[in-house]
């Protein structure tokens, strides 16, 4: 052997030495979040206090995605036949490969997304373990280390009686990926099924036979609208600016959703909106007492198809539907909140008499009104999701609640935001049924929002929120970045 | 003028219709998207998904045929026996372990993203609905098994011909069993599996790393701890060219493992959507075609004589260098990404030669190099993230060599890996099997 054949090892083991160091330190700086997303917080929760995503970058939202059965689980011979779907555990990392696939069909990944939302069947109480270990699974551990804003509310049941789990991302679309660039393999992708949208700024996933969309991406700085959850005619015309416990209503399914559906259509068209704008809804259905806990979806869909997916509006919005207790005992039987994107220069609207730049811009704002019916968010505004926050401590609602908007305050400020900014506001609260409890939230509400500037607002009795909290309130402010 | 205006209805008749067009599709109009949810959804398509699974698994099989008759055309005659019993070994094994634990293990459904260890592949009676319908996937259970096992055996295909005349055959078997019933289900699931790799965007269609990074990288190693063939490289370092006895047979294999991989890359779909099985095989025909063009284009260059052997592992480096991105490069992407292909495995035999490695028949330059580069190109052509294309490659390169040299070295202190240089003289066939590929007649002799 010659002498450099002998040296052929020492140089290899070197080689592959510095290619390892090389590829680990590699590694790291690619597993962070891409510059279009900055998260708060988080050091010692799954989830990030808040996440900030850059102004004008381009969203896709999916919808909630509910459980498939288990094919390979079933191949392996886990699961019992009645037991198609699995745990709460089984069905999280199920639906988050799902949503793991819907997020590469755009180019994006688990590292882009911003806010996690998960509607988990109570039985009674919320399996938070396996939701937690099937979450860091995907986010927050050493092949992806970020993490978004999360959300997680129980509920009482979804569409099948078997899911036990339904998740919604929201990703922040960084540059070069997605269907809005031009050029790109995203765009090809899309552009070449041909596919008649509503609006030019929203590109529609999903089949095409489907009534709902799979998932809608945005085109960048595309002004958004969130709306807040809707009433439908009440009993009596002002029972609308009463306290929640004094609302009551009437009717059945079809004639309260086509009420609520009314009223959605209405808000959006105080906005400057129309229905082939929107982009999402999310309904949430009330078991109705009167019908020993019936869920009528049937009829739902029904009126859903009067709006959307049909000749005049072949808009398809991605979708979720759950069901949780609500204000069924009032006699009301959903609500549903809806998100739309503006199309066309949208300056005019979020510049102030004075000509400065506002935000974000409330509508459906009047007297005794403590909420706006929906609110604009300008495309030069940075968006930001703040995690569902619940007290440190037990006690009583009112107690709870001025924690929640204390903490709120204090998490909303570490960005450099103020309650002004907040567009959307979401309480879930779990008060078994005691809507009184849900008034004395509205008062601490009302209170932390006395100025001219109200979110939209959307308060949800559910069926259990995780350490047995009474509320968890979530947050979205807009705010221009100095 | 008057005469012109008689044809004005004419014209007009002409015009509106592509004046209409102009303005766009009208609504009832049926797009694409539509065309493709009544043929994807229809209920005749399962079976002809399923039969497209059967035969591109036939394909997939068909290679180790091409595998085989490569490598033996690429030796020497006295160690022919050895390479053929060695693939028909490694053949067998990958269906047997991948049914055993392989299948399950790279493939588990949903799991942590690291490995979930997996079991025997039946299919329990009671959910059999599930798993032979369109419930489970487009293809049936079976199917899908018998796809994945038949390309099981590929990487440990690739260090078979690498090893080649002087690997002892005890300890190779070992080392496939090990490699192909472990290590390759594994690291597989990372990003077939849908595991932390494919979360994190990283994109292998057909497996440029899963497969052939992870293979080249493997005979590297087993390479480097063997050590060159005796007589290969002279006392002053100089390298003999050993040719192999038969080209014939190599042009063979080369044949048959393009052939197969028509199925190997339109297989991977794991559906037989209609345009993308036409778009699939035509970039593996044209990243073939150009990878072989580029070859026999740059060796006359390099080397003065347009080299057969190059130019075969100039398809093959075509071949390799579109598998990662197959299914989302246009066809004219595909012709430079095999043309590629063809130069790095041309100057990665050269640059083996000068490193005084030896692999006689260049399934390193040609499955760690062009798989190396087959796995950047759909960051080059189709906006994937680079960074995790590099990340991903890396990845497979490693856990294949790291795999690989820890195994080949614990075999090479305690059973040794290396045929003695009595037995490398005489030849493998006869020393290890006690028989010859090309035997003199006994009755002719006698």
């Amino acid at each position: 052997m010659s002498a450099s054949a002998k040296k052929l090892p020492l140089v290899t083991a070197a080689v592959f030495i510095a290619c390892s160091v090389a590829g680990y330190v590699f590694f790291k700086l690619n597993a962070r979040a891409p510059a279009v997303i900055t998260a708060h917080g988080g050091e010692t929760t799954p989830y990030s206090a808040s996440v900030t995503v850059a102004p004008g970058t381009p969203l896709f939202f999916t919808w909630g995605v509910t459980p498939s059965p288990r094919a390979k689980a079933i191949a392996r011979g886990e699961t019992a036949p009645e037991q198609r779907y699995g745990d709460t555990y089984a069905q999280t990392r199920a639906l988050m490969t799902q949503l793991t696939d819907d997020l590469r069909e755009v180019g994006l990944t688990l590292r882009d997304v911003v806010a996690v939302r998960a509607n988990l069947v109570a039985d009674p109480e919320l399996d938070m373990d396996g939701w937690n270990r099937a979450f860091g699974e995907f986010f927050g551990n050493a092949t992806n280390p970020s993490k978004p804003a999360r959300t997680t509310i129980g509920i009482s049941r979804l569409f099948i009686h078997d899911y036990l789990a339904e998740v919604e991302f929201v990703a922040a679309v960084p540059p070069g990926r997605g269907p809005f660039t031009a050029g790109s393999r995203y765009e090809r992708m899309y552009k070449r099924l041909g596919r008649v949208e509503t609006n030019p700024n929203v590109y529609t996933y999903g089949r095409p036979t489907w009534p709902l969309a799979t998932g809608k991406a945005t085109a960048p700085d595309t002004a958004l609208y969130f709306q807040s959850a809707m009433f439908p005619e009440p009993m009596m015309p002002r029972m609308l600016t009463m306290p929640l416990n004094m609302r009551m209503f009437r009717g059945d399914m079809t004639a309260q959703a086509e009420s609520i559906f009314k009223q959605s259509m209405a808000a959006l068209k105080d906005a400057g909106l129309k229905p082939e704008n929107s982009l999402f809804t999310r309904n949430i259905l009330y078991p109705d007492p009167k019908q020993g806990g019936y869920l009528d979806f049937t009829s739902f869909n029904d009126v859903y198809h009067h709006y959307y997916n049909n000749q005049e509006n072949p808009n398809r919005v991605a979708r979720t539907i759950m069901s949780a207790p609500g204000y069924a005992r009032q006699g009301q039987l959903m609500t549903m909140e809806t998100y739309a994107a503006y199309s066309g220069d949208q300056s005019k609207r979020f510049t102030a008499e004075d000509g400065t730049a506002l935000p974000l811009v409330a509508y459906g704002l009047g007297d005794g009104v403590d909420q706006a019916s929906g609110v604009a968010t300008s495309p030069s505004a940075a968006l930001t999701w703040v995690s569902g926050i619940i007290a440190p401590e037990r006690g009583s609602m009112k107690e709870e609640a001025e924690a929640v908007f204390a903490l709120a305050t204090e998490r909303i400020a570490a960005y450099g935001a103020t309650l002004d900014n907040v567009a959307q506001v979401r309480a879930y609260l779990a008060i078994s049924g005691n809507v009184a409890q849900a008034a004395e939230f509205q008062k601490v509400y009302a209170a932390a929002f006395s100025g001219a500037h109200k979110p939209a607002l959307t308060i949800l009795p559910v069926s259990a929120l995780a350490d047995g909290a009474l509320a968890e309130v979530e947050f979205l402010t807009a705010h221009l970045p100095k | 003028m008057k005469r012109l205006l008689r044809f004005l209805p004419l014209l007009l008749l002409v015009l509106t219709p592509a004046v209409l067009h102009a303005q766009g599709r009208p609504l009832s109009a049926r797009t694409y998207d539509a065309y493709l949810d009544e043929v994807l959804f229809d209920e005749a398509y399962f079976p002809v998904t399923a039969l497209w699974g059967v035969i591109a698994a036939g394909l997939v099989f068909i290679m180790h045929l091409g595998f085989a008759t490569l490598e033996a055309g690429l030796v020497r005659a006295r160690h022919v026996v050895n390479v053929l019993y060695k693939n028909v070994l490694v053949t067998c094994l990958g269906f047997a372990v991948f049914a055993v634990f392989g299948f399950h293990t790279m493939f588990p459904g949903e799991f942590n993203g690291w490995w979930q260890p997996g079991g025997f592949i039946g299919a329990p009676v009671a959910e059999y609905y599930d798993l032979m319908t369109p419930r489970y996937s487009p293809y049936p259970w079976w199917v899908d098994f018998l796809f994945q096992a038949a390309i099981a055996a590929k990487a440990i295909s690739i260090v078979s011909g690498a090893v080649a005349e002087r690997h002892k055959l005890l300890s190779f078997v070992i080392f496939a069993v090990l490699l192909t019933g472990f290590a390759y289900p594994v690291a597989g699931a990372w990003s077939w599996g849908k595991g932390w790799l494919y979360r994190q965007g990283f994109i292998d269609f057909a497996g440029a790393s899963v497969v052939h990074v992870f293979g080249g990288f493997a005979a590297l190693a087993a390479v480097l701890l063997l050590g060159a063939r005796r007589g290969k490289f002279g006392a002053d370092g100089k390298p003999r060219a050993i040719p192999g006895h038969s080209m014939p047979l190599a042009t063979i294999g080369m044949f048959v493992l393009w052939f197969g991989w028509f199925g190997f890359n339109g297989g991977s779909l794991r559906n037989a959507h209609p345009e993308l099985i036409g778009l699939v095989v035509t970039n593996t025909a044209l990243g073939g075609a150009l990878g072989g063009l580029a070859a026999m284009l740059l060796t006359p260059l390099l080397l003065k004589k347009p080299d057969l052997s190059m130019a075969l592992n100039g398809v093959l480096g075509g071949l390799v260098a579109i598998t990662g991105s197959a299914d989302i490069i246009l066809p004219q992407h595909a012709m430079i990404a095999g043309a590629v292909g063809g130069v790095i495995v041309v100057l990665a035999v050269l640059l083996l030669e000068r490193l005084r490695i030896d692999d006689p028949i260049g399934a390193i330059p040609v499955h760690a190099g062009a798989g190396l580069w087959g796995t950047l190109a759909p960051a080059v052509f189709a906006d994937a993230n680079w960074q995790w294309q590099v990340i991903g490659a890396g990845v497979y390169a490693f856990t294949a060599f790291t795999f690989s040299l820890i195994v080949l070295a614990a075999l090479k202190y305690t059973l040794g890996i290396r045929v003695s240089a009595d037995d490398e003289r005489i030849g493998c066939d006869v020393a290890e099997h006690g028989q010859e590929a090309y035997p003199k007649d006994p009755v002719l002799e006698a």
